[in-house]
């Protein structure tokens, strides 16, 4: 999934738009999500790719990153071939509201740290949900790491056997739960990590929140436009 | 193995908000009901098994069109409680990566919600006597009732074609069909969805029952294994008089 690229782009990013203030970025993307869903119009939908990729080209991300929708992407057109029935336009609205909208959260998740997004929602969220996702995400690098050491060392012992499927089964069961073993003993350091530093029921995460540059309102309002504009009835045809 | 792919913008508002709703509700819910000592005991293991959900849920199995959700061995690690906020982190998570759109996100927390707490519920009462045949019975219990719970939700709210696995779609009917007909297909019936689903040499029902059967026998052993793995090693995490489940 990529993430760990992912999460190297959104700390070490160095574009205009990572400069902005991370409440602005969730606002904007929030009111572009709004707005993919709730178009219905072909036109609209593409002309919000093209901004979507305009906002791609002024992050300096490389359109390489964009390559994540492509899995949105390959459901969509298993939908899209379900609905082409009711015309081929309404298929192609299908596969640009899956892929507009993974879109618009990679771009969002690769301009803005994590910490940041999860401390906003720690505003309207319940201080457990919001710990839950902190600790998913960073258990999430290393358990894959991990997972990918056992399955080195389970090829290199001969443990994967083709064709013999019961005992890959066992082999697969085998790496699961020593991964979850592996994974309970850290989630175990971690408790103590966590008693230690007195944690009391919420993880203290600090952001800046506060909307105060040019850019920042600037965004807002163009997501607000957008929204409008997809709501709005017009037609270029 | 119930989480659905659906992308955005094909369930309608009046299925998708209730179940944010219903969603939300309940994490309320758990978050006033829960132990707060319990919490922060098992809130470290909560998000490690958020982590290994992600994992398994993002990989696809390739020999069948499912993949491995690891709900109910979740559920009997940490209990439906706190098992129901993992489904809800992983939903969202996933439909970030275009893992299902956002609009499916309540549904699938609620369906595999159903599923962490059918199976903690039934491991909890069988799993004391009987290990494996306890584990088995939860698991595929948890699997079916969630299944099937997607299947009706799914199938009711945007037709039986999207609650239906599907491994080939190039034999699908391209006939010209106008905007009228936009809603005829909510009211899709099943047994035409059926009967153009396609597994290995298979067609219509026996395909969808070895989808189906593959995936939940693939899942129930899986889940067994590792929970007989956990008797063998560490008894205490599965073993009902010390699980962290239960405190």
């Amino acid at each position: 999934m990529h993430i760990a690229d992912i999460d190297y782009l959104s700390i070490y990013g160095d574009s205009p738009i990572h400069k902005i203030t991370a409440t602005a970025k969730v606002i904007f993307s929030l009111l572009l999500l709004t707005s993919i869903i709730l178009s219905a119009s072909l036109i609209k939908l593409a002309l919000i790719s093209i901004l979507l990729i305009a906002l791609y080209k002024k992050a300096n991300l490389s359109l390489s990153i964009a390559r994540i929708a492509i899995y949105p992407a390959f459901f969509a057109i298993i939908f899209a071939l379900l609905m082409s029935r009711q015309g081929i336009t309404h298929s192609f609205i299908v596969m640009f509201k899956a892929v507009n909208a993974a879109l618009t959260m990679i771009f969002l998740i690769t301009t803005t740290p994590y910490v940041e997004i999860f401390s906003i929602m720690g505003k309207f969220l319940p201080n457990l949900l919001v710990d839950v996702f902190l600790i998913t995400y960073r258990s999430f690098f290393i358990l894959l790491e991990k997972i990918s050491n056992l399955l080195r060392t389970v090829k290199v012992k001969g443990g994967y056997r083709p064709h013999n499927f019961v005992t890959n089964i066992k082999t697969i069961a085998a790496v699961l739960g020593t991964l979850i073993l592996q994974a309970i003993d850290m989630s175990e350091r971690m408790y103590k990590i966590l008693e230690l530093r007195g944690y009391n029921g919420k993880i203290p995460v600090e952001a800046n929140f506060k909307i105060s540059q040019k850019a920042d309102y600037i965004l807002i309002v163009g997501g607000l436009i957008i929204l409008i504009g997809v709501i709005l009835p017009w037609n270029i045809l | 193995m119930s989480h659905i792919h659906i992308p955005d913008g094909i369930i309608p508002l009046y299925i998708w908000i209730p179940a944010y709703l219903i969603t939300f509700g309940i994490i309320f819910l758990i978050s006033k009901s829960i132990n707060k000592d319990h919490v922060k005991k098992l809130l470290p293991l909560t998000g490690v098994m958020a982590a290994l959900m992600l994992i398994g849920m993002s990989v696809p199995l390739v020999i069948i069109p499912v993949h491995l959700s690891l709900a109910v061995l979740t559920g009997i690690l940490i209990g439906p409680k706190l098992g129901f906020i993992v489904v809800f982190v992983v939903s969202l998570i996933l439909a970030t990566f275009g893992h299902g759109g956002f609009t499916i996100v309540g549904i699938n927390s609620l369906v595999i919600g159903s599923e962490v707490f059918i199976g903690s519920m039934l491991f909890k009462l069988l799993g004391r006597k009987r290990k494996l045949i306890g584990v088995v019975i939860s698991t595929v219990i948890a699997l079916i009732v969630s299944i099937a719970l997607m299947f009706s939700v799914v199938g009711y709210a945007a037709g039986f074609s999207y609650a239906i696995p599907h491994t080939h779609v190039e034999d699908e009917h391209h006939e010209e069909h106008l905007e009228d007909e936009h809603h005829e297909h909510d009211h899709e019936h099943l047994s035409e969805a059926i009967s153009e689903v396609n597994y290995l040499f298979f067609t219509g029902w026996i395909a969808l029952i070895l989808i189906f059967g593959f995936g939940v026998a693939l899942e129930t052993i899986v889940t067994a294994l590792i929970v007989m793995f956990f008797y063998k090693v560490r008894p205490t995490l599965v073993d009902s008089k010390y699980s962290p489940a239960d405190s």
